[in-house]
């Protein structure tokens, strides 16, 4: 009844020239810090360009081709997948499982949720600290207990294969808060008429939570999912601290090669390639997500 | 809750799922406890032995020292005004922003919105090389704009804020318009008052995120006086050598940590109610 | 200064036309009321008078001068709306004084103008509240104290009473005319409940579908309703609307036939064997043992002074009855009825009154 459509608003809200005021401001900051870099960045991939000395040639499209063959490239991929394959399902199933535990009333689960999403809060130098003095071989947290039982103590960011899920629990108990209160928010929004209906209808636990919790909040959990694997594939700072990509480059992560491709080799030509690389790459994984996700709700 | 109507079974395991979940939070704490234990104890101490959650012998040495060490304190000082610069002008701009993509008219105004929402997709690595670049030429590294600006570019405030914005009664703004309200005075005393919960939660987000920031930082702030508390810490971590004793390092910290802490326990309550918002839609 | 004037006012949002075209003169003073069932256009009317809404089409006058370019602040309207509008982060007296700052007005003037307002809707234990902390009633006060301080040529409400419980409306119905009384400023009041229009209005202007349907006191609109619509929307209970054919036409006079009854119309035009919609309001029908019109009780409500009565005439055509007599049938019960005093309503096929009134117009 009362309008609000394409032709709506009133003589006085008509007014173009007070609604760019408004929006200047961003759109101005927004165009010169996040849409000319973009451009600027694939630009730059298509150079020889170095940091230091102003050398710079355009080179088309040799740095992606150059990248094609490199083996480092292609380990760091591997390496990122192989974390966002760790943490992504973990995180999720985490954040979950706390959200259901710490959700409801009372003073008890508030402080809970302040535990658990106070580990977010900190900077990923000082999670990087933590973890690296809890995991540490010779001063850790868990020394005393291999002494205990009478086994050498595990270093656990050198050794080749438990490095990187040595970083995926830093990250876990890191990262859980923001997801978990995304959980949190999503239940607190299923109306309590249905868990009293339910229980009307003698469902027991179990049915609750799978028949009316979780689908109430499927959509969050898309969320989540995106959220994560846009989050966890721009995997930097844990690895880059705790390991140095180390042992022989198995936590080398494709955002620690740009950063040393860049910065430590100067080569910001072929790091804006392999910076191209990963923001596809990332693009490429959420619209599938999307996508599932579509088509899980279609059906 | 009709609790009452609950069997005793049920009862039970709701308490033993309450434990369970205490135990594990209580382990999830461990790791700070045990850093701020040996924060608090002698450097010598560590050498010898890093276990027990006790801090004895005591001592608040660590702390003295990290003070009249000066680079700490001054990182320390590089954090505030990055992050309370970037949270006042990120409140600012994005409000602003979110007024006129939710309640003003004017041409463009979905292409624009969707150009600003596909900012959300674009990772920082994705533009951090040609914004160094950037800075570069325009000799500005190693300033505190260069470590906010970029940052200002972020379109998620302008999107939760449109979302807020849009969920306002329309019929507020229409009455202001009746009482001779400009645009101006609908933003100032209508708009910004109703979304001080919004304002809130958008500006916590942004003072965690500008406090922790670190791949922008460690290549923009490149000069040891310039570093913020997060970048600075890096540096003491990566050159391992622990020059000042371990204790130091677990107090500074303790000490970078502490802000970002106290902040987080003050206004918790505005983080599930600020993501409730944020994902409503 | 407080007259408004429509002249062939339109709406449309993209190619949906809302209001085709509407005319009307509202002269100072005057209590109008617009009602029509929802989607009928009457708070898209009032909006574009108000400002709050582009004129498509045609022109808007407040006051002699068009508006149709001028924002809604400058228009010398107040408005009161459905949900009050009232801003929640401000007291009740910021909310009341809020305009006038915005205007500049003077200190003085506006301590004067809040205490007459304030005295008037009995508001003073409420001043330093928040919305928030006031009740259904006192909010819509608010609200309509927000108006009145202002002194505006034009008062619009919104459909103002329709959040309010039933026992609240019938006391915010009374207050608001009696303001009207008061004050004798033009009123433009907007609602899809015909007995605040029947109560409130000096004129009553129903709408559909856009379009005026009919304009006129309620008396006028009750007792001559230019077409079924008109007769249908108005008065409580509803109209019986019935089908038939005309027969036995003789210059004014005619019959139609109701359940084999032949019912002695007066009509202004038509012809015999016209598909016609005979008009009965409830208090028409009477219950008679040797009535004409055989019927079924369906339903019997007692309302304590009159009792309704729903039935069900041969042909399948539900009917309703209001009795004042104390003997009451029921459910299942075969009745009679006849047609006691009072206009019997004829409506064409296309639902135009051909209706002949004796008398000169109310």
């Amino acid at each position: 009844m009362s309008g609000g459509g394409a032709s709506g608003g009133s003589p006085g809200r008509r007014a173009p020239g007070v609604a760019f005021l408004f929006l200047a401001p961003f759109l101005v900051i927004y165009a010169i810090f996040l849409v000319y870099p973009l451009f600027k960045g694939f630009w730059i991939s298509l150079h020889d360009w170095e940091l230091a000395g102003g050398y710079r040639e355009y080179i088309g499209f040799l740095n992606y081709e150059d990248l094609w063959t490199d083996k480092l490239f292609w380990r760091t991929v591997r390496n990122t997948l192989y974390f966002v394959a760790l943490t992504v399902p973990t995180m999720t199933l985490l954040a979950l499982l706390l959200a259901l535990a710490v959700h409801g009333t009372g003073r008890l689960r508030s402080i809970l949720r302040s535990v658990f999403f106070m580990s977010s809060v900190f900077s990923v130098t000082v999670v990087t600290l933590v973890w690296s003095m809890v995991l540490s071989a010779d001063q850790g947290l868990l020394v005393p207990l291999w002494h205990a039982i009478g086994i050498k103590p595990v270093n656990f960011l050198a050794h080749p294969t438990l490095a990187m899920p040595s970083i995926a629990l830093a990250t876990l108990w890191w990262g859980v808060g923001l997801p978990m209160a995304l959980f949190l928010a999503a239940l607190g929004q299923i109306p309590q008429e249905l868990y009293e209906a339910a229980e009307l209808d003698h469902a027991s636990r179990w049915t609750v939570l799978r028949r009316i919790t979780l689908p109430s909040i499927r959509h969050t959990l898309l969320l989540v999912v995106v959220l994560q694997i846009i989050g966890q594939f721009q995997i930097f700072g844990q690895a880059m601290l705790m390991t140095q990509g180390g042992p022989a480059n198995k936590t080398k992560t494709m955002v620690q090669y740009i950063y040393d491709t860049g910065f430590r080799d100067w080569q910001v030509g072929y790091a804006s390639a392999i910076a191209m690389a990963l923001f596809l790459l990332m693009l490429g994984f959420s619209m599938l997500q999307l996508w599932l996700g579509r088509k899980g709700d279609e059906a | 809750m009709s609790t009452a109507r609950r069997t005793g079974s049920t009862r039970t395991a709701d308490l033993i799922l309450l434990g369970l979940t205490v135990a594990f939070a209580i382990l999830w704490m461990i790791p700070v406890v045990w850093v701020v234990t040996m924060s608090l104890k002698p450097n010598d101490e560590l050498m010898r032995s890093t276990a027990g959650f006790i801090p004895y012998p005591f001592t608040i040495d660590n702390y003295v020292s990290l003070l009249k060490l000066a680079t700490v304190p001054r990182w320390l000082m590089h954090s505030f005004v990055v992050a309370i610069s970037m949270t006042a002008l990120v409140l600012i701009v994005s409000s602003m922003a979110g007024y006129a993509f939710a309640r003003l008219q004017f041409p463009f105004k979905r292409t624009l919105f969707l150009i600003v929402l596909a900012g959300l997709m674009v990772p920082e690595q994705a533009v951090f090389i040609p914004l160094f670049t950037m800075f570069a030429d325009w000799g500005m590294h190693n300033t505190h704009a260069a470590l906010v600006a970029p940052r200002l570019a972020v379109p998620i405030g302008v999107f939760l804020m449109t979302q807020f914005f849009r969920a306002v009664p329309r019929e507020l703004e229409e009455a202001a318009e009746l009482d001779h309200a400009s645009h101006f005075t609908i933003f100032w005393r209508i708009m910004l008052p109703l979304s001080v919960p919004a304002l809130t939660t958008l500006g916590l987000f942004t003072f965690i995120f500008a406090w922790n920031d670190f791949l922008w930082p460690l290549v923009s702030a490149t000069k040891a006086d310039m570093f913020t508390v997060t970048v600075g810490l890096a540096s003491i971590q990566s050159n391992f050598a622990f020059s000042e004793g371990l204790g130091s390092v677990m107090a500074s910290a303790v000490f970078a940590s502490l802000p970002i802490v106290i902040l987080f326990l003050i206004f918790q309550r505005f983080i599930v109610a600020g993501v409730a918002m944020g994902a409503g839609k | 200064m407080g007259q408004v004037s429509l002249r062939s006012v339109s709406k449309s949002y993209g190619s949906a036309m809302v209001i085709p075209g509407v005319s009307l003169d509202i002269a100072e003073g005057e209590f109008v009321v617009f009602v029509g069932p929802s989607g009928c256009g009457k708070s898209t009317l009032l909006r574009m008078i108000a400002g709050l809404e582009d004129i498509t089409g045609g022109e808007v006058r407040i006051g002699g001068k068009r508006v149709n370019d001028v924002a809604a602040r400058d228009r010398g309207v107040a408005m009161v709306f459905q949900n009050y509008a009232l801003y929640p982060h401000m007291s009740v007296r910021e909310n009341m004084v809020f305009g006038l700052q915005n205007l500049g007005t003077s200190k003085a003037e506006i301590a004067e103008r809040l205490s007459r307002a304030v005295q008037i809707l009995q508001l003073e234990p409420y001043l330093d509240r928040k919305p928030r902390a006031l009740s259904g009633g006192q909010r819509q006060r608010v609200a309509i104290g927000r108006a009145i301080v202002r002194e505006p040529q034009v008062f619009l409400f919104d459909e103002p009473l329709s959040n309010l419980d039933a026992a609240l409306r019938v006391q915010m119905r009374t207050e608001i005319a009696k303001l009207h009384h008061r004050l004798g400023a033009t009123m433009i009041y907007v609602t899809h409940d015909q007995t605040e229009a029947m109560t409130m209005a000096d004129r009553i202007v129903v709408l559909r579908a856009g379009l005026i349907e009919q304009v006129g006191t309620p008396i006028e609109l009750y007792e001559r309703p230019a077409n079924s619509f008109v007769a249908g929307f108005l008065g409580a209970p509803k109209i019986n609307l019935i089908p038939g054919v005309m027969t036995g036409v003789r210059g004014a006079d005619a019959a139609v036939d109701l359940a084999g009854a032949r019912v002695p119309v007066r009509i202004t035009g038509g012809a015999e064997g016209d598909k016609v919609t005979l008009g009965l309001r409830p208090d028409v029908l009477v219950l008679q043992p040797e009535g004409p019109i055989p019927a079924t009780v369906d339903v019997v409500e007692e309302l304590g002074n009159v009792k309704l009565i729903y039935a069900t005439l041969p042909g399948g055509h539900p009917v309703v009855a209001e009795l004042r007599s104390p003997a009451l049938p029921k459910v299942g019960d075969a009745i009679r009825l006849a047609l006691g005093d009072g206009q019997r309503h004829v409506f064409d096929a296309e639902g135009r009154a051909i209706t002949l009134h004796e008398g000169p117009r109310a």
